[in-house]
């Protein structure tokens, strides 16, 4: 395993679960059912979990709902004992940015940028002093293989994009990185590596993972499972599978 | 070197840079259209106001005090209507004039002007205000058939001291010209440049524009080919066109003889400052219509920042969505979005400024080789600072949109892969 030399930027001596949820549900405006019910979940910090369930059963959902992307109908989500869907405003946001990380399915980088100003971007919103984010950012890179770091994204390979994701999510020293199907792009040889490549990541700065997907031979990599079920086409429930 | 919000919007600004480019060219063509109106306003009445010099009374039988400041002081045409050059004596006799300059216009050399006068004109007569005439070269006239030049007049027409030419009887406007072929006349002084319409003219006295017409009338009466001196001039032919006055400082004496002059139905009496001023009243209903079409062009230009800003809103919800999930904030974005709008105003206003500074260099080359007045279209820099600004606040109030557009991007939405 590669050991990633990353001081945290936020201190963070917290003994709470790094996400804790109670009661929580989520439903869309147009719809009285719920889309997706977690009665209480709880991870600790370092710990790394996949969440399967079948498309549309709300994973994604449910990761937008620990970012605080998205607003509960009910209960409470705890991110590193902060109660991110009571933060309002700009506070959320940039709690977000100094707590969570979040990988894609696509990636989502910012194409017509460079791989290190992709990491900068992560880093411009966080509290670490702007003159240290180069050195910061191009350590990082470098752990993760990328040698190239004024080179364009669109004229990466997809692995290459995928370590620039996986550098920009760990880049504050998250408390948690959020994945979202990481591997739904990625051919099932590469999946393996580039899987490695996230979860030594999460392992190396004790970040928690949350990894969302449909891709049940991912189970076994992880230290545990949680199955969300289908309450509808688009909702949700999760329960222990194991 | 970290990322910056700068960076973001210059590199977004780039990665458009044709539609960036059109917008700001389209700002900078208002905001020039505008600056060069504001500027040349000013600037038009100024050297009009400065081409009357220190004349206070301008005596002429033209039509009206716009024509007989317009063909007298600007020579825009030949004057029509002679005074008896014994006239102009019994008037100088019958007033306190400081001093006066009878001029007579209405012969030329290749399209310039020739006037007529005194040693007065040069002597008392001040082209602007704050200026004397001085001489490039040679000397004053002091003898029939000497001409002095002008400044432009000698450039355009190519004239140095020694040169020897014939004057037209008429101007380039009139119809009915000829030449004065049978008369050679010597440049004996050039001018230093007045940055007035008399740069354009040729001066000699009035002697030799007698001779010329006594010439003209000798020949009609008695044949081809007659030769003509100063003797042969007779009362008839000692005309002028227009008269320059001054009452010096006495204002009350200057009202005074103005009320008695207007009085006299003979007289076309002018006061070549007032009436310059009048004339520009009359411009400024025009001004103001061109000042209002600039506005709407101005406003215009908003408008196309805004559809440029708002149509490349669609493409860039990924990149907003992405730089929320990172920790931008919602106000962030708004900003991001509204500083890119004011860095097109910024360049619009500074490259528009840069246009009218072009123009009205070009207009005012134009003016002073076709009219002879020097108009110098340019504003004091907090002016041209104001202009930017304006144009900043006006590209910011335009980009309000697309940046409420970038505020309210739903995240989540934004970030569902396409397909």
């Amino acid at each position: 395993m590669v050991t990633y030399d990353l001081s945290p930027i936020v201190n963070t001596q917290s003994t709470h679960p790094v996400v804790e949820i109670k009661d929580l549900i989520y439903r869309y405006p147009s719809s009285p059912a719920p889309a997706v019910s977690v009665e209480d979940l709880s991870i600790d910090s370092g710990e790394q979990i996949v969440i399967t369930g079948q498309s549309g059963c709300g994973k994604s959902t449910l990761l937008h709902l620990i970012a605080g992307l998205m607003d509960p109908t009910s209960g409470t989500i705890r991110v590193d004992g902060v109660c991110i869907n009571s933060l309002r405003g700009s506070k959320r946001d940039r709690f977000r940015g100094q707590h969570i990380g979040m990988v894609f399915q696509t990636f989502q980088l910012l194409h017509g940028f460079t791989v290190i100003e992709n990491v900068f971007a992560a880093l411009m919103f966080s509290d670490l002093e702007r003159a240290q984010h180069r050195k910061r950012a191009l350590s990082l890179l470098e752990q993760l293989g990328i040698n190239t770091p004024n080179a364009r994204i669109q004229d990466l390979s997809v692995g290459q994009q995928q370590r620039v994701a996986v550098a920009r999510a760990i880049a504050c020293s998250p408390r948690v990185v959020l994945a979202d199907e990481p591997t739904a792009a990625l051919d099932p040889e590469f999946a393996n590596t580039a899987m490695d490549l996230l979860q030594d990541a999460c392992r190396s700065i004790g970040a928690a993972l949350i990894c969302v997907t449909h891709d049940v031979s991912l189970i076994e990599r992880f230290d545990r499972h949680e199955r969300l079920e289908a309450l509808s086409p688009v909702e949700g429930h999760v329960g222990s599978d194991s | 070197m970290a990322l910056s919000d700068w960076n973001i919007v210059t590199r977004s600004m780039r990665s458009r840079w044709f539609s960036t480019a059109l917008t700001v060219l389209t700002v900078a063509i208002a905001c020039g259209l505008m600056t060069l109106l504001i500027s040349m306003r000013s600037a038009g009445e100024d050297a009009f106001k400065r081409g009357t010099g220190n004349v206070q009374i301008l005596i002429s039988k033209e039509p009206g005090p716009l024509a007989s400041v317009l063909n007298s002081m600007f020579y825009a045409e030949a004057p029509g209507n002679p005074i008896l050059y014994s006239q102009y004596e019994e008037l100088v006799s019958s007033y306190p004039f400081a001093w006066t300059a009878p001029t007579q216009l209405g012969d030329s050399y290749h399209g310039s002007p020739v006037m007529g006068t005194t040693g007065a004109f040069f002597t008392s007569f001040k082209p602007a205000a704050d200026m004397v005439w001085s001489l490039d070269d040679g000397v004053l006239f002091d003898a029939p058939f000497e001409v002095v030049v002008g400044a432009d007049a000698a450039k355009t027409n190519n004239l140095h001291l020694g040169d020897s030419i014939t004057l037209e009887h008429g101007t380039a406007r009139t119809m009915g010209g000829h030449d004065h072929g049978e008369f050679d006349f010597t440049v004996v002084g050039i001018l230093n440049p007045t940055a007035t319409a008399h740069d354009r003219a040729l001066f000699t006295s009035l002697d030799s524009s007698w001779i010329l017409h006594a010439h003209d009338r000798r020949e009609s009466q008695l044949e081809h080919g007659v030769h003509t001196s100063i003797d042969d001039v007779i009362d008839d032919d000692r005309k002028i066109t227009g008269i320059y006055a001054s009452i010096g400082e006495r204002k009350a004496a200057l009202m005074q003889v103005l009320g008695a002059l207007r009085a006299d139905p003979n007289w076309t009496v002018a006061n070549p400052a007032s009436t310059v001023g009048g004339l520009f009243k009359i411009v400024s209903n025009i001004d103001e219509v061109l000042l209002a079409m600039a506005i709407a062009v101005m406003f215009s230009s908003g408008i196309s920042i805004l559809v440029a800003l708002y149509n490349s809103m669609e493409q860039r919800r990924r990149q907003i969505a992405v730089l929320r999930v990172l920790g931008a904030t919602k106000m962030r974005v708004f900003n991001l979005v509204l500083t890119e709008s004011a860095i097109i105003g910024l360049l619009g206003g500074a490259v528009g400024i840069g246009i009218a500074l072009v123009a009205g260099t070009v207009v005012s080359g134009i003016l002073q080789s076709r009219v002879g007045i020097v108009v110098n279209p340019s504003l004091p820099v907090d002016g041209y600072l104001m202009i930017v600004l304006a144009t900043i606040a006006l590209s910011c109030v335009a980009g309000v949109i697309p940046a409420m557009i970038a505020y309210r991007t739903p995240v989540v939405r934004s970030l569902r892969p396409v397909g």
